[in-house]
């Protein structure tokens, strides 16, 4: 399978934080492979925080939320803080219903207030 | 076999299939067409934005599972109808891997064999109206699957 390079996540630093916009249908090896990006961005950038823009995500199932979820534990590991973005109702709801515990998790309304959040003292 | 159905109810035979697509699911990419297809074949049957995902995600569920512990199998979307007109969908998800032992302890939350948060399977009996999984430990995993309008 060629799908190394077909995965749609596409990203850009600002202010040190990594804003990686993610797109479509993934499907959980395409998942894997965000996480390694993300990772390894996250390291070779000197990045302070990662901001995870899922308002193109179509449909979130629990693996793909479980993948989400280990790509900020790695990066709290590593000293980053990461927020997410953009959930839109009916993933919202998806999380709802499959239960996903997301109290620890950092949600950011825009860009502007994930820089702010990633920038603040923890 | 073992078998598992949502609320002890075994799923009600006398519905007119309407329209049918099925997916075999061998690699990753299939899994994202079957559940863009889904999300279609919800939207044309008339259900609302939030339940089209609804339904599209419990097949992104059953199909990360067949591909992750089956490797291979398929799962089929058909639109139906009840006697009394109301439509629906069904998810008919088949595979012949490795089964599962325990189905009671398979559908609880957080239960997984493979470190992920075992709660694929919980969260499409709690998604979907109608829920039966059957399952031949060493011979496949059959899991179908109901919503209404
Ligand atoms: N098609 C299948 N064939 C064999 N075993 C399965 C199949 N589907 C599920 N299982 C077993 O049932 C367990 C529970 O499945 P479930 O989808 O609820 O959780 P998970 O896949 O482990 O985690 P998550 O779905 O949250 O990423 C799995 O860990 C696996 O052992
Ligand atoms: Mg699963």
């Amino acid at each position: 399978m060629d799908s190394s390079e077909e995965y749609s996540v596409s990203g850009s630093v600002t202010n040190r934080c990594y804003i990686a916009c993610i797109n479509g249908e993934l499907s959980s090896a395409q998942m894997g492979q965000l996480y390694d990006e993300i990772v390894r961005m996250a390291e070779k950038r000197e990045l302070r925080g990662v901001i995870m823009d899922l308002n193109g995500l179509a449909v979130l199932d629990s693996a793909a939320f479980c993948v989400l979820r280990k790509i900020s534990v790695a990066l709290a590991l590593m000293g980053l803080k990461s927020a997410w973005m953009g959930i839109k109702p009916a993933i919202a709801s998806s999380l709802v219903d499959f239960g996903a515990d997301v109290d620890d998790l950092c949600i950011c309304l825009n860009i502007e207030d994930g820089v702010r959040l990633i920038g603040s003292e923890k | 076999m073992t078998r598992y159905c949502k609320n002890d109810r075994v799923l009600e035979a006398s519905v007119k299939l309407l329209e049918s697509s099925t997916f075999e699911l061998n690699e990753e990419n299939d899994q994202a067409t079957a559940v863009f297809m889904t999300r279609e074949m919800a939207k044309n049957a008339g259900f609302s934005l939030a339940d089209e995902v609804m339904v599209a995600t419990a097949v992104s569920e059953l199909a990360t599972n067949i591909l992750r512990y089956a490797s291979s199998g398929s799962v089929r979307v058909t639109v139906i109808q009840r006697g009394d007109e109301r439509t629906g969908i069904e998810i008919l998800a088949e595979d012949k891997g490795r089964g599962i032992r325990d189905l009671k302890l398979a559908m609880q939350d957080n239960y997984s064999t493979a470190e992920s948060l075992g709660l694929g399977l919980p969260s499409v009996e709690r998604i979907m109206d109608e829920f039966e999984i059957e399952s031949d430990f060493g011979q496949g995993t059959r899991i179908r699957a109901r919503r209404w309008l």
